[in-house]
């Protein structure tokens, strides 16, 4: 089994295109539900994810399978995929709604447990996008916040506050939709 | 408290990836994403066409030339068999040359004759102061004479004898006449019936008409003669008819640019545009006519493209990126450079921030600016024309390719700083770097088509308006666009003079 992924990765790397196909086939869903969490709506999901693919296709060869599985290292990818799209289109709009969230919400995780994949991604699709940019490489992907500075090229100040209204944001919208 | 976190994050990340076996394909991209991906990294299915096209120009460059190459071939052939053609002519009119060389000698035999006759006219009027009936004889004699060379003359002309009235001497009686005139008078009369025929008028002829008859038979000759005519006719078309003129063409072109921006050594991101771009060119032009109504042109022509466009980015403020950074002064450095299919342009943007205090790591800037770039360009064109006249105006398609070297010449750049809510006084750039890296002539075939029009100003002059359309096929040097084939279009004016 690790012998035939290998042998696809190297296909990819030199360009099969079948071989993409079959990969990308593999990942599609896993890919673009990370795409769906960075962007307001599907179709900058899908531009996301496009940007994504090049990127991945392109630096497949750095890939070094020792030291991660595929799947972690192509979502790293699409995050940073992710964040030049935000950066390039919408970054601007990154902190809005700032000073309109309440300072303390009661987590009503009684509600949240009712909550589908396909909703609670929804409901993160909403999110200002420095909120939900900071959420999902926190919470999601498991960024510490010293690489989300680093990557952003904030403080680690600045991204453990964004968070932190992050989620009090996600309290509310919950609490209001459910 | 941590562990409440550690829950949350779990419980975020185990509802996320759920994948509901029954859903509803709401986390399924559609094919649109893998297509245009593919067709980005140049390795879609419908990518190959356009190499097949370019392909296709390419077999179409050889089949040009050769095409030009048969034209004056046939051309020389052409003329060759024409030159056989006169030469046959010459023969013949080295022939009819002789025979008129010849009459002209017979005709100076005769006009020895007539000058012997004249002398024995002479003789006999000095005879004739003596007796005056014998003055009447003599007449006569003079009338014969002349009649001979009249004779002559008409034989030469082929001209009808006119109506000749009997010789009025011939059964005259001469009264009173001695021996003397009577031995004239048979001399005469024997004479009179050797050489003179008896329907011919006796029509005074001078001698000083005679010079004129070689004249009147040469030209009846040159005017007459089919074979004559026709080789004339032939030297007046010289098989090649030539133009030569200056031309004027306005070209438009698209282009595409990209533009990194550099915010660290590690992370940059990438704006791609397609810009417009507009030339100006003048040349000289020459065209010739290997066939009837076809034109085969070419000519070298210089001129210069310009393109300037409008950007506006936002980037991060990074304290690494700060040449100066002390209380008072703070100096940031914006690096971006710009490329195409010519050139690549590295640019460094010193920027003054006003207010340090104010700014902080990660602000968001915004840089608003123009950019402007000039190459010049050289070009020879070669293309076949066909005219279809219609009075003084002809239409003119053309088909053709255009060898193109272009190279920058000129970049600038301009523009200015600002933050999104002003907080902090960020003036224009100081001052800016560009380094213009791997400058070298792009040399390229473009092919194009188009219609044009033609203007005869006079018997010489001719006008000629076309609009062509064109595509190019050099591959763009900027990595991720892969074979990028500009279009464009052109019109073109030109004044030209017939050879």
């Amino acid at each position: 089994m690790r012998k035939l992924k290998d042998d696809r990765i190297k296909a990819v790397i030199k360009g099969d295109r079948l071989a993409m196909r079959d990969l990308y086939q593999q990942y599609e869903r896993m890919w673009f539900r990370l795409c769906l969490r960075y962007a307001p709506d599907r179709s900058q999901a899908e531009d996301i994810l496009q940007e994504g693919l090049i990127y991945i296709f392109k630096d497949l060869h750095q890939f070094d399978e020792t030291k991660s599985k595929f799947s972690t290292w192509s979502s790293r990818v699409l995050v940073n995929a992710a964040l030049r799209f935000i950066r390039k289109n919408q970054w601007q709009q990154a902190f809005e709604d700032i000073e309109s969230i309440p300072k303390k919400e009661p987590f009503y995780e009684d509600i949240i447990g009712q909550i589908t994949a396909k909703e609670l991604t929804k409901i993160i699709q909403s999110l200002p996008t420095g909120y939900r940019i900071i959420f999902n490489m926190y919470e999601i992907e498991g960024y510490t916040h010293r690489e989300i500075a680093e990557k952003l090229e904030i403080s680690t100040g600045t991204s453990k506050s964004q968070l932190s209204k992050a989620k009090r944001m996600l309290r509310k919208k919950i609490e209001l939709l459910f | 408290m941590e562990d409440n976190r550690d829950d949350m994050k779990e419980f975020f990340r185990k509802k996320l990836k759920q994948q509901g076996e029954g859903s509803d394909g709401w986390d399924k991209p559609s094919p649109r994403a893998f297509d245009n991906a593919m067709l980005r990294l140049g390795l879609s299915d419908t990518n190959p066409q356009p190499q097949i096209y370019h392909r296709l120009a390419y077999a179409c460059l050889p089949a040009l030339f050769f095409f030009a190459a048969y034209s004056v071939y046939l051309n020389i052939q052409l003329h060759s068999f024409k030159s056989g053609s006169n030469s046959t002519s010459i023969q013949e009119e080295i022939n009819k040359q002789e025979s008129i060389n010849k009459l002209e000698t017979e005709i100076a035999a005769l006009k020895n004759d007539l000058q012997r006759a004249e002398e024995s006219i002479e003789a006999c009027h000095s005879t004739k102061r003596t007796s005056s009936p014998v003055n009447q004889q003599i007449r006569s004699l003079h009338n014969i004479d002349a009649i001979q060379s009249k004779n002559l003359a008409a034989t030469i002309l082929a001209s009808p004898p006119s109506s000749t009235p009997p010789l009025a001497a011939e059964n005259q009686s001469v009264p009173g006449s001695n021996m003397q005139e009577g031995s004239i008078s048979e001399e005469t009369h024997k004479r009179k019936s050797n050489t003179i025929p008896s329907d011919l008028s006796l029509v005074p002829l001078l001698v000083s008409d005679i010079p004129a008859l070689p004249q009147k038979i040469n030209r009846s000759f040159t005017f007459t003669e089919p074979v004559f005519i026709k080789g004339t006719k032939l030297k007046k078309r010289k098989g090649f008819d030539y133009l030569l003129g200056m031309e004027y063409g306005h070209s438009r072109l698209k282009e595409v640019v990209e533009t990194e921006i550099i915010h660290t050594e590690e992370e940059s991101e990438i704006d791609i545009d397609e810009v417009q771009l507009s030339g100006q060119s003048l040349g000289i032009s020459f065209a010739f006519s290997p066939f009837k109504n076809v034109w085969l042109r070419t000519g070298l022509h210089s001129g210069s493209l310009n393109f300037s466009r409008e950007y506006s980015w936002r980037f991060f403020y990074l304290d690494e990126n700060n040449v100066i950074d002390n209380p008072d002064e703070l100096i940031n450095l914006l690096r971006f450079s710009t490329s195409n299919r010519i050139a690549s342009v590295e640019n460094e943007l010193y920027t003054l921030i006003g207010e340090p205090d104010e700014i902080e790591f990660g602000d968001i800037l915004f840089f608003g600016g123009a950019e402007f770039m000039k190459y010049r360009m050289y070009q020879i064109p070669l293309s076949m024309v066909y005219d279809l006249p219609l009075s003084k105006i002809s239409l003119s398609p053309e088909i053709g390719l255009r060898w193109q070297s272009s190279h920058l010449v000129e970049y600038d750049v301009e523009g200015e700083f600002n933050m999104g809510d002003e907080r902090a006084e960020i003036s224009s750039f100081e001052s800016s770097f560009h380094e213009m890296e791997d400058i070298f002539p792009l040399n390229e075939f473009t092919y194009f088509g188009g219609l044009g029009i033609k203007y005869d100003i006079s018997r010489r002059c001719l006008l000629h308006a076309n609009i062509q359309l064109e595509l190019g096929n050099a591959k763009s040097r900027i990595d991720d666009q892969g074979l990028f084939s500009p279009k464009g279009r052109r019109l073109g004016l030109g004044l030209y003079y017939k050879l």
